[in-house]
C-alpha cells in the first residue's frame, strides 16, 4: 500500500515548472516551456488539434513520459524520481482513447481489480474496492460480464472504475470519449460529472469544445505551447484564439454570438444548447 | 464468437465451476490417463461416465460440446478414413481385390473417433466451467514452485489472460478488415486452396499491424495502472482447496481405480 503525504506548502496537486519534451526524429518539441498548475478538486479541460501536445502533457502527468527539461510534480512528488512513479500512478488514474486497448483480462470485475492487485492490496480489501469503483460508475450489474460484450461506452466505465478502485486523487481522460458514440459519450461525461462533484479532480483531454462547458477552466494548446487559459466563458468569447488553433466553440456559443450580432439581447455565460434555448424562451 | 468455445468460458454457479482451478486441472490429467488406459471400445463406458456425470453437475448444455467438437470434424473425418484404409484385419466384410474392409478396421476407427470425442470434450468441459483467469491462476499456482529455476510462471499466466482476452476483440478485427478489403474489390471466396490462402494476406498484415499498436496501447494502460510485474502482487479471488475440492478428487480417483480394476479383471 502507498500512502502519498501531501507538502504543507504546495497547495497544487499538479505543478508543471518550464516543461520541454521533444519525441524522437521530430523536428519541434511536442511540449514547449508549459507552466501549468492544478488545484485540488479542479475540473480542468486541456483543449488543442491533433499534434498540439495535449496528449503528450497529459502523459506527463503520471510519469509516462518524463520532462527534458523542467520538471513535473504531482502530490509534491517529482516524476524524475524513480522511487515516485508507482505513487504518483495510483495517484493518477488515466483513461485513454481505446475502449478495448485498456482492459486486461476477460471478465469485467477481474479487470476492476488488476489495479489494487497490483499494488499487493489484500484480497478482501480488493473485493470492497471493486464492488465501491463499480458502484460509483453504475456498472454494479455487469461486474461478472464479460468486457467484450459490452458497449464503447460501456467499456470506458468499466476502465474508469479500474482507476477508481486505485483510489486517486486525479482522473485523467486522455480523449477517452474520442471513439465513442453520441450515448457513449453522454454516458461518461455524466460519470465523469458526478466523479468531479464527490471531489475528483478531473483533467479531461479533448478536441470536442462541447464537452469543456462544464468545466472549472480550459487550457488552449498549439504547438505545444500554452496559448490560453480561462474558464469556458473567457475561452470561448476569444474567437481569435480558437480559430488561430484550429478550435471551433461550442455550436450554442456560435449561435449566441450570430444573434447577439443580429441585436438579439443574450447573456454571455450562455454555453449550452439548453441555456441558449432556456434564455431564447424567456427573452 | 463464431466456433470458438474452447477458452470461451460459459459462466455458471454449479459446483464444478466452484471447483478449484488446480483440481479441475488435476481431474483433467486423470481423466485423460483414464482415456489412454481404454484400450478396448467398451470400456469408454467409464469415461464417458465419468463426462456426463461433470456434464450434468455443471449445468452445462450438451450444445456447447458439440459446438467445440465442430472445428475439428474434418480432423475426425480424415482420421476416421485413414485408419479405415490402412489398418490391417481378419474378418473381411467388402472385398475389392486391391483392398478389404475389414470389421477390425471399422472398429479401429470407431474407437480412435470416439477416443477424440471424449478428449476434446474433456478440454471443453475445464474451458467450459472455468473462467479464462481462474484458469491462469491455477496454471500460474501450480507451475510456481519451478520459478525457483527461473520459470517465468506469472509472465506466462499473464500472457495467457491477455491472449484470451484479445481473442474476442482480434476477431472482431478481422471481420472489420475482411470487409474493408471486400470493400475494395478484394476477392476471398474464389479460387483453389492455394489461391484462397495467398488471398488472407491483405486480411494477416493489417491486422498484425494492429495486434501491435494494441498491445503498445495496453502496456501503457497496465503501466498508468501500477503494472510492475508479478513481484508483490495480490490477487482478489484466491485460490483456496475447499471440501468439494477434496470429494472431487475422491470421486475422481475412484473411477480411475474402478477402471483399472475392470480393465485387469477382464483382460
Amino acid at each position: 500500500m502507498y500512502t502519498v503525504y501531501l507538502e504543507q506548502e504546495d497547495s497544487f496537486l499538479i505543478r508543471f515548472e518550464h516543461v520541454t519534451y521533444q519525441y524522437e526524429n521530430a523536428e519541434a518539441p511536442a511540449l514547449d516551456d508549459i507552466c501549468l498548475t492544478v488545484e485540488k478538486g479542479e475540473f480542468l479541460a486541456i483543449v488543442g488539434h491533433n499534434g498540439s501536445g495535449k496528449s503528450t502533457l497529459a502523459k506527463h502527468i503520471n510519469g509516462l513520459l518524463l520532462p527534458a527539461s523542467g520538471t513535473v510534480t504531482v502530490c509534491g512528488l517529482d516524476t524524475k524520481i524513480e522511487e515516485n512513479i508507482l505513487p504518483i500512478r495510483q495517484q493518477v488514474g488515466m483513461a485513454f482513447q481505446n475502449p478495448d486497448n485498456q482492459l486486461v483480462t476477460t471478465v469485467v470485475e477481474e479487470d476492476v481489480a488488476f489495479g489494487p492487485e497490483n499494488l499487493g492490496i489484500a484480497p478482501d480489501e480488493i473485493r470492497t474496492r471493486v464492488d465501491e469503483a463499480l458502484a460509483s460508475v453504475g456498472m454494479t450489474a455487469f461486474a461478472e460480464k464479460a468486457v467484450h460484450h459490452l458497449s464503447g461506452g460501456q467499456k470506458q466505465r468499466i476502465a474508469i472504475a479500474g482507476i477508481l478502485a486505485l483510489r486517486p486523487e486525479i482522473l485523467v481522460l486522455d480523449e477517452a470519449t474520442a471513439m465513442l458514440d453520441p450515448m457513449g459519450r453522454t454516458e461518461l461525461l455524466e460519470t465523469v460529472r458526478s466523479l468531479h462533484d464527490t471531489g475528483m479532480t478531473v483533467i479531461m483531454v479533448t478536441q470536442y469544445m462541447e464537452e469543456t462547458t462544464g468545466c472549472d477552466r480550459i487550457v488552449v494548446m498549439n504547438r505545444g505551447r500554452i496559448v490560453g487559459i480561462g474558464t469556458p466563458q473567457e475561452i470561448f468569447s476569444k474567437a481569435d484564439l480558437l480559430s488561430d488553433s484550429n478550435l471551433v466553440p461550442p455550436e450554442a456559443v456560435s449561435i449566441r454570438d450570430l444573434l447577439k450580432q443580429r441585436g438579439c439581447d443574450l447573456p454571455d455565460d450562455i454555453l449550452t444548447a439548453k441555456q441558449l434555448a432556456e434564455a431564447l424562451c424567456r427573452s | 464468437m463464431r466456433d470458438i468455445t474452447l477458452g470461451q468460458f460459459v459462466a455458471g454457479n454449479s459446483i464444478v465451476h466452484r471447483l478449484d482451478p488446480r483440481t479441475k486441472i488435476g481431474i483433467m490429467l486423470a481423466y485423460i490417463v483414464m482415456i489412454f488406459l481404454v484400450k478396448d471400445m467398451w470400456f469408454f463406458a467409464i469415461p464417458l461416465a465419468f463426462l456426463i456425470m461433470g456434464l450434468l453437475l455443471s449445468h452445462i448444455s450438451i450444445r456447447y460440446i458439440g459446438r467445440s467438437l465442430k472445428p475439428i470434424r474434418v480432423l475426425m473425418v480424415f482420421m476416421f478414413l485413414l485408419n479405415l484404409i490402412f489398418t490391417k484385419g481378419e474378418t473381411v466384410l467388402w472385398d475389392l481385390g486391391f483392398w478389404q474392409l475389414t470389421l477390425e478396421a471399422i472398429l479401429r476407427s470407431v474407437f480412435l473417433i470416439i477416443r477424440i470425442i471424449l478428449l476434446v470434450a474433456g478440454a471443453s468441459m475445464l474451458t467450459l466451467t472455468t473462467s479464462p483467469i481462474a484458469l491462469t491462476d491455477g496454471i500460474e499456482k501450480l507451475f510456481s514452485p519451478l520459478k525457483v529455476f527461473r520459470f517465468p510462471a506469472h509472465e506466462l499466466a499473464m500472457m495467457m489472460t491477455i491472449a484470451l482476452r484479445f481473442i474476442p476483440t482480434l476477431m472482431d478485427e478481422s471481420e472489420k478488415i475482411r470487409n474493408a478489403q471486400m470493400a475494395r474489390g478484394a476477392d476471398f471466396e474464389s479460387g483453389n486452396v492455394f489461391r484462397r490462402v495467398k488471398s488472407m494476406i491483405p486480411i494477416l498484415i493489417p491486422l498484425f499491424v494492429s495486434s501491435f499498436r494494441k498491445a503498445d496501447e495496453l502496456a501503457i494502460a497496465m503501466e498508468s495502472r501500477c503494472y510492475h510485474g508479478g513481484d508483490g502482487r495480490t490477487r482478489m479471488h484466491q485460490l483456496r482447496f475447499r471440501l468439494p475440492d477434496l470429494f472431487a478428487a475422491l470421486i475422481t480417483l475412484a473411477f480411475l481405480c474402478a477402471l483399472i480394476l475392470i480393465l485387469i479383471l477382464f483382460k
